[in-house]
């Protein structure tokens, strides 16, 4: 509970910061939005971490095999990157690059679960 | 969390929009300019590490 508030309280001290210094120069906006997503990013990632490990346990338990539960993993460790670069090129006011590094983000996901679709489809064909 | 790389980078922004209201005003805008510069390098330096370290975490935190 305590890392949230102080995530809470850097973005916002980050966001106060960029706002003033982007008046006299612009750049700086960018870079301490760029530090305060290093920073906190890092602090959150720990705790994600026990969160994907329990779930990791319950599909094991479940007996979800590996290969089923890895691609759900990655797909959302590459939404969280594709996410953070989208809108930090949004917040530099560049919507083209933006919209590029969602599409990066949708491509890697479609790679990564390419294997699970091509099992459903071998699945449906041993059906018909 | 180490909160002194954000206030590292605010004081490097700061102190380079100071010196760069300091030099237009004096009527260096080149050398203005580069200062600007060379803050934007300082700050890029101390961000790029950091950075990285972020992605390599990610990436091994969901085994990409």
């Amino acid at each position: 509970m305590e890392t949230i508030v102080r995530i809470g309280a850097v973005c916002v001290l980050g966001a106060v910061t960029a706002l003033y210094l982007a008046r006299y120069l612009p750049e700086s906006g960018m870079m301490i939005a760029l530090a305060v997503c290093a920073v906190a990013g890092a602090v959150l990632l720990t705790p994600l971490g026990e969160i994907l490990t329990f779930a990791q346990a319950m599909a094991a338990w479940g007996g979800v095999e590996e290969s089923v539960f890895h691609p759900l993993l990655k797909t959302v460790g590459i939404a969280i990157l594709s996410r953070l670069g989208a809108e930090l090129c949004r917040d530099a006011g560049q919507n083209a690059l933006a919209a590029l590094a969602e599409l990066g983000g949708a491509v890697g996901a479609l790679l990564v679960s390419l294997p699970l679709l091509q099992a459903v489809w071998e699945l449906l064909e041993g059906l018909v | 969390m180490d909160v002194e790389l954000i206030f590292k980078i605010a004081a490097v922004g700061i102190l380079v929009a100071v010196l760069n209201q300091l030099l237009i005003r004096s009527g260096r805008e080149e050398q203005a300019m580069m200062t600007t510069l060379a803050g934007l390098v300082v700050v890029m330096m101390l961000l790029l590490q950091k950075i990285s370290d972020l992605f390599l975490l990610v990436k091994s935190l969901f085994a990409l």
